[in-house]
């Protein structure tokens, strides 16, 4: 069987001057599940986003059925018969699964949409590779699990050949990740090349023919799957095993910093996110929160960090109604908080590390001589966190933007862990980080564990929260759907189940997460 | 190799390298367009090009060797005390991503009131001897708070009623413009002698304005307070806790708020500093230049303003080469059509505006863009290859 796709020699160069891609080789063969293995930001992403067409490479050439390509688009690509899904789904929620299947090839009747022929055409599909979906069914009403096999359905009803998958089951519980792997083995038997990427590597042993490993942007080698074992696959990517056994001693919490009492919030459709949800997170403890996305983790952590208000129920922070303050004076209080979005809420790309850093403490006196920024001493004393918290850089003057996601994050975690802090609010501090800057990260919220502050955790990554957590709260369908006050009795498939909402625990042991 | 080049050029960073080589062929572009029109606009063009290119550098003013009090450079600085203003005014709102437009009628505003209180205490109405020193003075300050007042009417509007700034700063210009109509037609203002202009204040105080804000000799006082303005613009946004929440919020502003920023109140703080500065500058310009105000018309200074932020990147350091470009041009292409056989000056417009197109356009000079941060990534990667060998 000859390579049906071939990425030759790709070379991609990022504005902000990173290479992301150097002279990097990949191909497949037709009906074959090839993974792409890599660390966070080795460059598995942007190797796919050139063969989908959303970036453009510096030098090579993508070769597919044995004719050279240049994909200036997804347009381009989807015409070369080649489909991505992404890790965060691409769909309109108050469509239906057909309309929105059909987005960019709506069957027309004179000048009117056909809705007939749009569910003809998904139902077809789905019969044909076998996909359980109902058409008519509105996307905002499906399970992650489900939007994520319509979004498998657009690619096919486009008539892919090569389908991406990127981190597909990043957001999927165990038991939808089964459901997914039946059928991608299903559409690899009807001819299609699926390109898998994980760095979850059980996953790939258990899927995949073939697995090609980039490192720091580099091919490092292609295996079949057969011949190699998860800790090699491992040791190529990282070069050494990857431990995630953080040392820690028993948490020893004492009284309360937080209080989370009969707390509900609506989002701004109207639609109760958070549904009567009571806990408490003691100083010296780390309490992890999981749940597939979605299921109002989200909207819990924007109320405690001030980013969104609530009317029913009560938050204090150390004894003051959460609602009442600012984030200013939330701050002062003892609240920091590494966003979800570093990009986004965590850091301004167009300042420097240094103003990045000092951005909650720019008005502490000591950073200010009379009207003035006393810039002497912001620069003693970022100089010193940059050492401290290993932000690989120049100098403090060099932009945020410039740095590679692990070292941003390095930044943000070194601004609030440098600040007065009584609770430490960690939502995903991990994600998308190479895996030196994660155990980093993982070792700091320990140490501030121990130094006695109190510790909420969000994490989708399950190995981390059931690692890092000393209890652990499931949340389901806006409810704390159970809690583990001891998290090292816990399995990873029993917590998928607490996850899906297949299995509750009862009031009084939920009740348990409060602590009076 | 140029040794003296590479530690200026060289030492930029891609992006600051990029930034002055796309600046220097924006106004390439807009020179050379403003060279052609010249060219086919004029009767005599070579003639022409001299006085644009040279002539408010004095050298060529016949005036000087006739005696005539016609000063060309003056005629530039006189240009340039206007844009410091509003220059200032503007990088400050737009620092915090506040597009209030409403600096046209923060001039109107400050020019009139100060032209109120000079005629005021100084006109027939009080008839007593007014301390001259202390009716500019006044002048000046009511200026400032008739600026900000004007600038915290849309600044309130936004923030009570969700009522968008660029809208209803826009609106606050033509009120502004009215008002100030009404008062030259139809309040005491007016002078009854001629139909357009206010009663001209006396003698004493317009030699204490002119000498305390612009005089006949080549420097004027305003061009001080101008200086000062933007060193005092610069100083707040780059090295006071204030200004340095206000760019995080220009920056990002989600970030700002996740910090702890209050994003609204200093949002309204930056339009009040901008309204007042405009205020300010609005005063100097009619105490420098006249002896009576004569606002029917919109000033032009507030729009400049923006050319201004543009010019600089919000960075006030940055104004006194941008002010010190526009007002030579604007200048030169005056000086230019008082000539026999000038063009127009309005031609500097379509000049101003050419180059400020390339500057706002994003992908203008991209592929080269693209091809120096590739040349300076391999670069890098070169080096610390070599670093790696000698290890």
């Amino acid at each position: 069987m000859e390579d049906y796709l071939v990425m030759q020699d790709v070379t991609k160069i990022y504005n902000n001057g990173i290479i992301a891609n150097d002279k990097v080789n990949f191909s497949a063969k037709k009906g074959e599940i090839h993974a792409i293995c890599g660390e966070n930001g080795a460059g598995k992403t942007t190797l796919m986003k050139m063969l989908f067409g959303i970036e453009q490479p510096d030098e090579g050439k993508i070769i597919i059925k044995g004719e050279e390509m240049r994909l200036n688009s997804p347009t381009d690509a989807i015409k070369a018969g080649i489909g991505m899904v992404h890790q965060h789904f691409m769909q309109v929620p108050t469509l239906t699964v057909a309309e929105n299947v059909t987005l960019g090839i709506e069957p027309t009747k004179g000048l009117k949409f056909d809705h007939n022929k749009a569910v003809e055409m998904t139902r077809e599909c789905c019969e044909k590779y076998g996909f359980d979906i109902n058409p008519e069914a509105h996307i905002q009403d499906l399970s992650v699990g489900v939007k994520q096999k319509v979004e498998i359905v657009k690619a096919l009803v486009k008539g892919c050949e090569i389908l991406i998958l990127d981190e597909p089951t990043a957001v999927l519980t165990p038991q939808e990740t089964k459901e997914l792997f039946i059928q991608l083995k299903n559409l690899k038997d009807s001819g299609c090349t699926i390109i898998f990427i994980s760095h979850k590597l059980n996953e790939v042993k258990e899927l995949c023919d073939r697995v090609t490993v980039i490192k720091k942007g580099k091919t490092i080698g292609v295996w079949n799957i057969k011949d190699v074992t998860e800790a090699d696959i491992s040791r190529y990517m990282v070069g050494v095993d990857v431990d995630l056994n953080i040392p820690k001693k028993p948490a020893e919490p004492k009284e309360n910093v937080l209080v989370v009492k009969d707390l509900t919030v609506y989002n701004e459709a109207g639609k109760k996110k958070v549904d009567d949800v009571s806990f408490s997170v003691r100083k010296g403890e780390i309490v992890g929160i999981a749940g597939v996305e979605g299921n109002g983790q989200r909207e819990l952590i924007d109320v405690i960090t001030g980013l969104a208000k609530y009317n029913y129920g009560s938050v204090t922070l150390m004894g003051k109604e959460v609602k009442d303050l600012n984030i200013h004076e939330l701050r002062k209080a003892g609240l920091v908080h590494i966003p979800e979005d570093r990009n986004l809420y965590g850091c301004a790309r167009s300042m420097s590390i240094k103003d990045n850093m000092v951005a909650d403490k720019i008005a502490n006196p000591e950073y200010n001589k009379g009207l003035f920024i006393n810039e002497s001493a912001i620069k003693a004393d970022t100089d010193k966190w940059i050492e401290e918290y290993r932000v690989l850089c120049d100098n403090g003057e060099q932009l945020c933007g410039m740095l590679s996601g692990g070292n941003v994050q390095k930044v943000v975690v070194a601004r609030e862990f440098t600040s007065y802090s009584e609770l430490v609010v960690s939502d995903q501090p991990t994600r998308g980080i190479d895996v030196g800057a994660a155990e980093f990260v993982r070792q700091r919220m320990v140490e501030m564990r121990d130094a006695g502050k109190a510790i909420l955790l969000i994490s989708a990554d399950l190995a981390e929260i059931m690692s890092l957590s000393d209890s652990l709260i499931v949340m389901h369908g806006g409810k704390i759907n159970a809690y583990f006050p001891n998290v090292k009795e816990l399995t990873e498939e029993d917590l998928g189940f607490y996850m899906l909402g297949v299995k509750h625990m009862s009031d009084e042991e939920i009740g348990a997460a409060l602590h009076e | 190799m140029n040794k003296e080049k590479k530690s200026l050029f060289g030492k930029m960073d891609v992006e600051a390298r990029f930034g002055l080589m796309r600046m220097g062929v924006a106004i390439a572009i807009g020179l050379g367009l403003a060279v052609v029109l010249i060219v086919v606009a004029a009767k005599n063009p070579g003639e022409s090009l001299k006085y644009f290119f040279a002539g408010p550098l004095q050298i060529l003013n016949p005036a000087v060797k006739s005696g005539l009090a016609w000063n060309y450079f003056d005629l530039w600085i006189q240009k340039i005390i206007p844009l410091l203003f509003t220059g200032s005014a503007v990088c400050i709102m737009f620092s915090a991503n506040k597009f209030n437009l409403g600096l046209e009628g923060a001039i109107i505003a400050g020019g009139l009131s100060c032209a109120w209180v000079c005629t005021l205490l100084d006109g027939d109405m009080l008839a007593a001897n007014a301390n001259p020193v202390l009716c500019v003075i006044l002048g000046l300050g009511v200026s400032i708070i008739a600026g900000a007042l004007v600038m915290l009417v849309p600044a309130l509007l936004e923030k009570f009623f969700n009522a968008s700034t660029m809208v209803t700063s826009l609106m606050m210009n033509y009120i502004l413009l009215y008002v100030s109509q009404h008062c030259l037609f139809a309040t005491s203002l007016r002078d009854a002698k001629t139909s357009k202009y206010s009663n001209q204040w006396t003698e004493d105080v317009v030699l204490t304005a002119k000498k305390f804000l612009g005089t006949d000799f080549t420097m004027r006082y305003g061009f001080f307070i101008g200086v000062v303005i933007v060193i005092l613009a610069w100083a707040f946004l780059f090295k006071t806790k204030w200004g340095y929440k206000i760019r995080q919020i220009g920056q990002n502003p989600h970030f700002a708020k996740y910090v702890g920023v209050s994003v609204v109140s200093l949002g309204i703080l930056v339009q009040v500093i901008g309204g007042a500065i405009g205020g300010l500058g609005g005063a100097t310009v009619i105490l420098g230049n006249y002896n009576y105000y004569y606002g029917i018309e919109m000033t032009g200074f507030g729009w400049d303003g923006v050319t201004m932020a543009i010019f600089s990147g919000n960075n006030p350091k940055k104004l006194f080469a941008s002010c010190a470009f526009i007002a030579y041009i604007r200048a030169g292409a005056q000086i230019m059509a008082t000539q026999p056989g000038g063009p127009i000056s309005e031609m500097t417009k379509i000049v101003e505006g050419v180059i400020i197109l390339f500057l706002l356009a994003e992908q203008f000079l991209a592929r080269t863009h693209r091809k120096m941060i590739v040349a300076e990534a391999k670069k890098k990667q070169a080096l610390k290859l070599a670093a790696e060998v000698n290890e």
